[in-house]
């Protein structure tokens, strides 16, 4: 039985705990300072970065989650940069194509970390490395009880965060306070204000950012709002409270003339999602379901374990008996070892069984399994990362996947968030592929007959998203196409406007990369996405 | 799970009146019955405690339905609207609660620091 030990299975075997402790603990106090040859740059000559680690132009004081004091000693910014430098070449992917740069001529570590990734394009011509971040240690620490935030239940769809900008609804989750029936807010309704400061064009950031990502429970703020097909906006004022939403809210079956098809809308790969999905999975299985769509448009990712325990349920115990789920692939520096870990680099495989963190089964319940020969999987943009993945495991071991809706967002890459002197760093370490070695994907997975592909053909249907549809009924374009296409093997007919806003959507995707990489600050942590 | 701990827990002053010595010996899973204002209040703040000061967001119906919660890093998005966390295979923190006699006691499970909380009335849970 494929039993989940994250610590001992997973490609990263860190813990949150050993993430968290890796802050503090001293592991460098008593190390003698880099001399000066350490802190001389020669082209080329890479010194290992342990001997630059926690050096710091600021150092800490006090202490971390487990009264650890923290390890920083007195340094410098070319500590920092040459930390960077070496750590960078030691286990970002593509090491080989970071220019060497001279730590001691600049003078900010952000600017000197952002530098530091490759200038390659996907075959699309977006950047290959389109996840390069940095975060405030302190911040990116933050805990929360699985699937709770402070919020308005409400999921936003932001097309833009740069002007001119655009905000809607795109999920509201039920008994949250946005689903309180006086305020009348539904799935595509538009945001024109937040406090009296326009969205599309407003410059006023902090005001925007504090209405839209609210901190502290019992906040209100008031949105100028345009309802669907209205003319006339409106003004409702919300109060933020701590909502623990359903990562897998619809689950439903369609009784058709050629047997019962399944729906499951999975939203995010959280702790909380596990027994939610047994739940959904075995409902698929009583009613045994000929075919199952899994709505993953919103789908960023999350836990890859779960990916792996819903590809199983899937699939089923057959096909992915003694297969691989997803290898890490680290730069050629580590073939075989984990860098970060040290531990040897193994394959995850299909789990199979309930895990240690399930609150209602106990570990190790055997998961059940619909044995689908081929799933529909429908997608967005904002279908991303453990989504990705488990539209690549599944293809790697001969399911059929068939992709309705739009291109996914093209991350088959991973990091280990390090801290080094109070700052988070994120940058790509490896990659993942399947059982038959396939991967790279960076520019996503796209329907076969999308207008313009820029990401990895998969069998399906190109569909535009509607933000105005019911999800979960069978009149959503994405459902619909996918029940179309079930029984007739066809598409819905792309028009030529949609054409024009495939390739429009593109461009302005890559556009809003290139900003978003200019953004030298770090995200902050309450606001999530920085509105400039 | 072996429940054979002796821990100190130091300086509870306000409630044992001084640093005594918990056993953990006869500690069982348990579950909150009800939380009203107060013990929801002091569950964040014990949680807090024995977490360090770290900001945490734990929900009113923390520990009602089972004696764990399982913590992890609060989502955060990208400044390209997408989640940065989204590849994750790291174990989360772990806070436990028991009933020790008549006391309710949570652990903060990987380094097993231990606090008694107050204003919370609780009720051992049959493990799965």
């Amino acid at each position: 039985m494929n039993s989940i030990r994250l610590a001992k299975h997973s490609m990263l075997a860190s813990t949150l705990v050993l993430g968290l402790l890796a802050c503090g603990g001293g592991d460098n106090f008593g190390q003698q300072p880099p001399t000066s040859n350490d802190l001389t740059w020669t082209m080329g000559t890479f010194q290992a970065a342990s001997v630059y680690k926690n050096f710091c132009q600021s150092p800490r004081s006090g202490t971390d989650i487990n009264g650890n004091t923290f390890p920083d000693q007195q340094g410098s910014t070319a500590h920092e940069n040459f930390w960077l430098r070496s750590w960078s070449n030691d286990t970002y992917l593509w090491y080989d194509e970071l220019p060497d740069l001279n730590p001691n001529s600049y003078s900010d570590t952000l600017t000197y970390f952002g530098l530091l990734k490759t200038d390659a394009t996907t075959p699309s011509g977006n950047p290959r490395d389109k996840f390069h971040f940095t975060y405030n240690t302190a911040e990116y620490q933050q805990l929360v009880q699985s699937g709770t935030s402070v919020s308005y239940g409400i999921d936003w769809l932001l097309t833009s965060s740069t002007p001119p900008r655009d905000l809607y609804i795109r999920f509201i989750e039920p008994g949250s306070p946005a689903a309180n029936p006086s305020l009348n807010l539904a799935r595509g309704v538009r945001v024109l204000e937040i406090d009296g400061v326009n969205f599309e064009n407003g410059t006023d950031t902090a005001t925007l950012n504090a209405g839209l990502y609210p901190s502290t429970d019992g906040e209100s703020h008031t949105f100028t709002v345009l309802d669907a097909g209205a003319s006339q906006s409106r003004q409702v004022t919300i109060t933020a409270t701590e909502v623990t939403a359903d990562p897998v809210p619809l689950v439903d079956t369609y009784a058709t003339n050629s047997g019962t098809v399944g729906y499951i809308y999975f939203n995010d790969h959280n702790f909380v999602s596990e027994d939610r999905l047994y739940e959904a999975m075995t409902q698929m299985s009583n009613a045994n379901v000929s075919d199952l769509v899994l709505d993953l448009r919103y789908n960023g990712g999350g836990l890859l374990y779960i990916a792996s325990q819903l590809s199983y349920m899937i699939a089923g115990a057959t096909a992915t008996n003694n297969r691989t789920f997803e290898l890490v692939r680290f730069n050629d520096k580590h073939p075989t070892t984990n860098p970060v870990t040290g531990q040897a680099i193994q394959p995850t495989p299909f789990y199979n069984s309930i895990s240690q963190y399930s609150d209602t089964y106990a570990q190790g319940t055997p998961l059940p399994s619909l044995s689908l020969n081929r799933v529909f999987i429908l997608s967005t943009a904002g279908t991303c990362s453990a989504s990705e993945a488990i539209i690549n495991a599944l293809r790697g071991i001969n399911i059929e996947v068939i992709l309705i809706g739009e291109t996914t967002c093209g991350k088959p890459y991973g990091f280990y968030a390090t801290d080094n002197c109070g700052t988070t760093y994120f940058t790509i370490q490896f990659d993942g592929v399947n059982d038959q070695g396939q991967g790279g994907y960076s520019d996503g997975f796209s329907p076969t007959n999308t207008p313009s592909t820029p990401g990895e053909l998969i069998t399906g249907c190109y569909v535009e998203d509607d933000i105005t549809s019911v999800l979960g009924d069978q009149a959503d374009p994405l459902i619909a196409a996918a029940l179309n296409y079930r029984v007739s093997g066809s598409c819905p007919t792309i028009s030529m406007s949609q054409r024009k806003s495939v390739k429009s959507d593109i461009a302005s995707q890559a556009a809003r990369r290139d900003k978003a990489d200019a953004i030298k600050v770090p995200v902050k942590f309450n606001q999530k996405i920085y509105l400039n | 799970m072996k429940l054979n701990r002796i821990v100190s827990v130091t300086c509870l002053a306000a409630f044992l009146g001084g640093c005594k010595t918990v056993s953990l010996e006869n500690a069982k899973p348990a579950v909150v019955t009800s939380h009203s204002d107060q013990s929801i209040s002091a569950l964040r703040a014990a949680i807090k405690d024995v977490l360090n000061n770290t900001q945490v967001t734990v929900a009113g119906n923390a520990f009602t339905q089972s004696s764990r919660l399982v913590l992890q890093r609060k989502p955060i998005i990208g400044p390209d609207g997408l989640p940065v966390q989204t590849r994750v295979d790291e174990s989360p923190i772990t806070i436990k609660l028991y009933k020790v006699q008549n006391k309710c006691v949570i652990e903060y499970v990987q380094n097993a620091k231990l606090k008694i909380v107050e204003d919370l009335e609780c009720e051992i849970k049959a493990e799965k």
